[in-house]
This record gives structure tokens, sequence and C-alpha cells, in this order.
């Protein structure tokens, strides 16, 4: 079960909160080492963990299996404030239909099963293409490894490449804009052999932002 | 000397608006004069021990010559660059393909690529979820790339790879839906009855009984959604799987 709520909500549900923080501090620091993100009470929090971040999680008995974070383009965020040179100098998209697509982990356990394609990956990554839609976004801006920016094409993302691919620490790094095209949400299914939705928004309380933008199609 | 990333970004442009196997081949060919290499080609690694080069190649920019003699002496399972690009996610120059020395059929094909003017190259390799790999290859006389216009290269080689998949995954389909997953006996036994012949005539063509007729043919008819026997050969005519 895959489950979407915003920073501001999930204030309100620390237990939840509590799971999420640790299960980014075990996947990132324990598992990937990035140890700028080690925090000694073992939460992995940062200053881009705010109430205007959307998280989906992925839940199994209670336990986190699966995570990404979603910031608004409209305010801080990575490729703006993080690590601004892996675009090279090129222009990135933002605007209030922009989100980007960070902190993206399924648990390894999940994963070890996995020459055929594991239980929990796949519909991770639908979860948030049904998010994306289900807030009404546009796209999601993307840095990752350039393999996993050739398999969200496969999962029928419509793909803008930002710049070049460059080094970023130890690895490769590719800054995409992903758009969501009329069928993306059919081709992950149709991917991963789902029937249905994945993403639980029925018992969940998604705040509405008041709609200010005017239909534009792009603010670059 | 043009900006790469310029130029790359342009190249990807196009390849997003290709709609065939053609037209990807098309440009890549043209990208070869600004990066460089002579040669190319799109592929899948092979998934069983039968498979050889010709069952892989999805595009294939390779000298006939050499893509010929590569599947007739299954060279894939021998070729440093495949077995390379099973163990890494990162491209790689043909150069840095380790390989024995001791290893001569490995030794034995970057020699005998000379022969067809592929003395070096670079490969980008992909990884899908599923944990089949595939890569795009790069070859030629003498390759030499900038870092610049490898991560350019690197950036074609991913929409190329893209497209190449959706157009041969949009074409298996197209035939799929066409004959309707119909079996060659099941074809074949629509073809006498659209001459005219009757299940046990056919049954006689065939050498096969008539209980196997009729049950070719009701198959064909659940897979045509047809009613009847009438219906079937009609739906067959229409979608062109018989004549």
């Amino acid at each position: 079960m895959f489950k979407l709520f915003s920073g501001q909500s999930g204030s309100g549900n620390a237990d939840l909160m509590d799971k999420v923080y640790r299960f980014r501090h075990d996947f990132f620091v324990g598992h990937l080492k990035w140890e700028a993100c080690r925090k000694p009470d073992g939460r992995e929090i940062d200053q881009f963990d705010t109430p205007h971040c959307y998280h989906v999680v992925g839940l199994e008995k209670g336990e986190v299996v699966s995570y990404s974070r979603l910031l608004p383009t409209t305010r801080p965020h990575l490729q703006t404030h993080l690590y601004p040179e892996i675009l090279q100098g090129a222009p990135s998209p933002s605007g209030p239909h922009i989100y980007e697509w960070t902190r993206c982990a399924v648990a390894p356990a999940k994963r070890e099963s996995s020459r055929g394609g594991d239980a929990v990956s796949g519909p991770s990554f639908t979860a948030v293409a049904e998010a994306a839609a289900f807030l009404g976004l546009e796209g999601l801006l993307v840095q990752t490894h350039p393999i996993l920016v050739s398999r969200l094409m496969s999962f029928g993302w419509d793909v803008d490449p930002l710049a070049l691919p460059c080094t970023y620490g130890d690895s490769s790094i590719l800054p995409i804009y992903a758009r969501l095209a009329p069928d993306t949400i059919e081709t992950h299914r149709q991917t991963f052999k789902l029937s249905g939705p994945v993403l639980d928004v029925e018992r969940i309380r998604i705040p509405r932002q008041p709609v200010i933008d005017l239909p534009s199609r792009r603010s670059a | 000397m043009a900006d790469i990333r310029q130029v790359s970004f342009e190249i990807i442009h196009r390849l997003r608006d290709a709609r065939t196997c053609t037209e990807v081949y098309g440009e890549l060919r043209a990208a070869g004069s600004r990066f460089g290499y002579d040669a190319f080609l799109i592929g899948g690694l092979p998934q069983t021990e039968a498979e050889g080069l010709l069952d892989c190649a999805m595009i294939s920019g390779w000298p006939p010559g050499w893509s010929q003699r590569y599947h007739a002496r299954g060279y894939l399972r021998q070729d440093p660059v495949i077995r390379r690009i099973r163990v890494t996610a990162d491209p790689f120059l043909w150069a840095d393909a380790p390989f024995d020395k001791a290893d001569e059929r490995a030794a034995q094909v970057m020699n005998e690529a000379r022969e067809f003017a592929l003395n070096d190259g670079f490969c980008v390799p992909f990884h899908d979820l599923d944990g089949t790999e595939a890569g795009v290859s790069f070859g030629g006389d003498r390759l030499t790339l900038s870092e610049d216009e490898k991560a350019g290269l690197h950036l074609v080689a991913i929409y190329a790879m893209s497209k190449a998949r959706a157009v041969t995954q949009a074409r298996s389909r197209g035939v799929e839906r066409a004959n309707g997953h119909l079996t060659d006996r099941e074809i074949e036994c629509l073809k006498w009855s659209a001459a005219g012949k009757s299940a046990w005539d056919t049954s006689q063509i065939l050498t096969i009984s008539a209980r196997t007729v009729e049950a070719h043919l009701a198959s064909a008819a659940r897979k045509l959604n047809a009613v009847n026997r009438v219906q079937s050969i009609a739906e067959a005519m229409r979608r062109g799987i018989i004549t």
C-alpha cells in the first residue's frame, strides 16, 4: 500500500513520520553511505522537509518499504539550492505544477530477491506517477544515474534532458525534467502488471493550495 | 568547435521525433560525422545460449560482413565488451573492457574487429529493472572522444535506445494485433477452408485428423472473435492473414 501525504499533514502523524525519517536514514546513510546526511538520532531530516513537500510512502504491515519525496520548485529545492552546478549553467523549469522528485528509495531487503523485478520497486515508481497526476502536476525534476533515466523513459515518462550527464561525488548523474504524458500511468501499470491504482488517496486529505496561477504550460 | 551540449540536444530532439527504425538509423549515421564514429549497434544482450548477434541486434549500423561473422562464430559469448556491459552501469571505451591476455577467444574478437576498421569504440550499457541488459556501441577506425563528447554521446545513446525499444515494441505489437496470435497450423487450416475444403479434405491434405482440423478452426475463430467459419475466413482476409 502506498500513501501520499503532505509535509503539513505529516506533522499530525508523528509516528509515521518518525518511521519515514528512520527509513531514510537506514537507506541513505546506512545503505548508500551518504555520510553528509548522518544524524545523531538516526532520523534523516533536512531543510527541504517543510510543510510544502509531499511524501510518497510504501507501507507493508505498518513498516516503511519504499519512499519518495516531492519538493515544490517554487521554493528552494535540490537543483537550485544544493547542487546547481550539475545543470552546468542551463536553465531548469520551475513553477507551481512542477515538483522535484528526491530521496527515492526501496528497502534493500525488498530488492534482494530480484532478478525478475521485485514486488515493491515497480509499484513504488507507479505510486509516484499517480501522486504527480493526483496533485495535478505537469512533471517532475529528477537528478539521478543515467541508467535510471532510461528506466523512467521506458515506464512512460516524457523526459527532457536538462544538461549532459556529469560526475557528482563518485557517481554519474543526469538532471532531467520528466513530464507526465497521457499514457504514463497506464504504461507503468502494463510494465509492472498492475490491475489498478496503487496509491491510496481515498483516506488521506491533501490540503489544497489556493489556485492562483493561470494555466500557463510552463514557467521556465 | 560547436557546443557539444547543443549538438547533442539537437540530435536527441530529432531522435525523439523518429517514428521508425530507419529514422533512428539515419540519425545515428548522421551523428557519426559529428562524434567521429563510423559504425554503431543498438542491441540487447542474449538471455539464452542459443541467441546470436542477429537475434539480439535492434538497430545495426555495423559493417554487414562483421555482423555476419560475429553472429556465425558466436562472438557475443566471447566479446570482452559484452562481458563488461554485464558488470558496469557506466559508459566505457572498448580499450577499457578488460580481458585476460591468455584468453585467445576474447583477443580474437577485438583483433578481427580491426579487419573491419573497428579499432576504437565507446559503449553505453543499459540495465533494466527486470535484470535484462542492453547496450549501444559506437566504433570506428580512430575514435577519440573528449570528456564532453563522451557525455554527449552517452545522452544520444540513451535516447537512441529508448526510441529503438519503442519502435520495435510498436512493430511487434502491430504484427500481433494483425494476425491475432494465430498459429501457422491455424492459418493453414483457414486457407484450405477458404479454398472450399471441408475439415475432412483438409485433414487429408495436412495428414492430421479431422478432429484436429476442427480444433484448429475453432481456436482460430475464438482468436478472431468470429462466431462461425464463414466469419473467421472473412475476418482473416480483412486482416490480411490469408489472401
